[in-house]
């Protein structure tokens, strides 16, 4: 082989696309042909060049965020993406849920549902879609001073670090809300890199939840799963958009410390 | 895109999909990244990416390159973004045209990143395409051509000219600015 075929050869040769035999006469050349091993260098050198500065570029980094709320695809909400968010709705479908369900309805309405968005949506900042101090969201220990003494144990339970079978969780947020006219205690936690929604009210177990304390039911609406139970006079929910085997691990461990919490309390 | 609906994405498929497809997200944006130049569009087509792949995930044979099968998904939706935005066939193939190849000059040592992805930069999309598919991403000609649904021919001849494009605009002077570097 000569150097001319050699050099025309060089980039297949490096791209693994030559036959056997071919690469073998290019292999027997570049031994003895130092012009023609030092170009096959360079362009393995530029190649290997190219790949790690696509690696390292800050430029070409994705947000850790957006790659993580890939995983939401699954349930069919959109990962988190930087400008475009709508916000916490789930937070709104989370409360309205809780709300009927306590309320003893089957189903939940899609009108009731966007209504609530525009209200609950930022609630977890405490701000109101036009920046404005939301009315009703408090902090846990006031709303356990002035309107519902049971939300005690939310100031502690679930702890901050909560180990699952899952994975870690980590509650990022304890606050209380009001959504419809009843009061929430709420709890922002991170799990498998989403936000997930632990909620519970005051109220009797409806039968769709089951007489037994701390029995986890599914529910799955708008693309969240909701899982609750209900313990001592209280109903939980767990709302995120996960699967509900994704989910079942954290509300699991959520249901087993509430309820023994509020047993105690 | 807010909101899409997955009809098959539950249980097995589920899985297997983020097992073999979700890890390679990171990769793709990159890709995305490097040919949008925005990380909105970027972010846009990856996810949509990771849809498709999702919805159609039992047609992806296992044990192929699965990244090579989300990069062909990934430039078909770019293509489709590129004809709804221009009505007129926008791209034709030169390749035909540029015989002559130019004068190619020794690879330069010591290149930084921004000597290289610079020189990316500077060359004509088309030829960008295939030397990132082909020495970034590592895919065959075959799963290129594919990727980019032309000729295994046109694939060779892009690579063939885009890097002796590239090798012109690499500086010159790199071996010199090491060696200036290291004596400082």
């Amino acid at each position: 082989m000569e150097c001319r075929e050699v050099r025309e050869l060089s980039d297949s040769f490096l791209g693994g696309e030559l036959q056997t035999e071919t690469n073998h006469a290019i292999l027997h050349h570049v031994e003895r042909c130092p012009a023609c091993r030092a170009e096959i260098d360079g362009r393995r050198q530029l190649r290997l060049a190219l790949r790690t500065a696509f690696e390292r570029s800050a430029d070409l980094r994705p947000r850790p965020e957006f790659i993580a709320g890939l995983v939401r695809i699954e349930t069919g909400t959109a990962a988190p993406r930087a400008s475009r968010r709508g916000g916490m709705k789930w937070l709104a479908i989370a409360a309205t849920l809780a709300l009927t369900t306590v309320g003893g309805y089957r189903f939940f309405e899609a009108r009731l549902i966007a209504a609530a968005v525009g209200d609950h949506r930022f609630c977890a900042l405490g701000l109101t879609t036009d920046g404005q101090e939301a009315t009703g969201i408090t902090s846990l220990p006031e709303a356990v001073r002035q309107y519902e003494p049971g939300f005690r144990v939310f100031e502690e339970v679930p702890a901050d670090e909560i180990p699952t079978s899952g994975g870690p969780a980590r509650v990022l947020n304890r606050h209380s809300c009001v959504y419809g006219g009843r009061r929430f205690a709420h709890l922002i936690l991170q799990y498998r890199g989403i936000p997930v929604s632990v909620i519970a009210t005051r109220g009797a177990a409806p039968v769709s939840l089951g007489a037994v304390a701390g029995h986890v039911s599914t529910a799955r609406a708008d693309n969240l799963t909701v899982m609750s139970f209900h313990a001592s006079g209280y109903s939980v929910f767990v709302v995120g958009a996960l699967t509900p085997s994704d989910l079942s691990a954290l509300a699991n461990a959520v249901s087993g410390d509430v309820v023994r919490a509020l047993a105690k309390s | 895109m807010a909101e899409q609906h997955i009809a098959g994405g539950a249980g097995a498929t589920w899985e297997a999909f983020e097992a073999e497809a979700l890890p390679h997200a990171e990769r793709l944006f990159r890709l995305a990244m490097w040919f949008e130049r925005n990380r909105d569009e970027a972010e846009d087509l990856v996810q949509e990416t990771m849809v498709r792949a999702l919805q159609s995930f039992h047609r992806f044979q296992s044990g192929t390159n699965c990244r090579a099968w989300l990069i062909a998904i990934l430039q078909h939706l770019r293509s489709n973004r590129r004809r709804a935005r221009f009505r007129s066939p926008i791209v034709f193939d030169a390749d035909d045209q540029i015989a002559a190849t130019p004068f190619v000059p020794p690879i330069p040592q010591m290149l930084t990143d921004e000597d290289v992805l610079g020189a990316l930069e500077r060359i004509p999309p088309r030829f960008q395409e295939v030397i990132v598919l082909c020495d970034v991403e590592e895919l065959s000609y075959k799963e290129i051509a594919a990727a980019l649904e032309i000729p295994i021919g046109t694939v060779m001849s892009r690579l063939h000219r885009g890097r002796a494009l590239l090798r012109a605009e690499l500086p010159a002077l790199a071996p010199g600015r090491a060696r200036q570097s290291a004596e400082t």
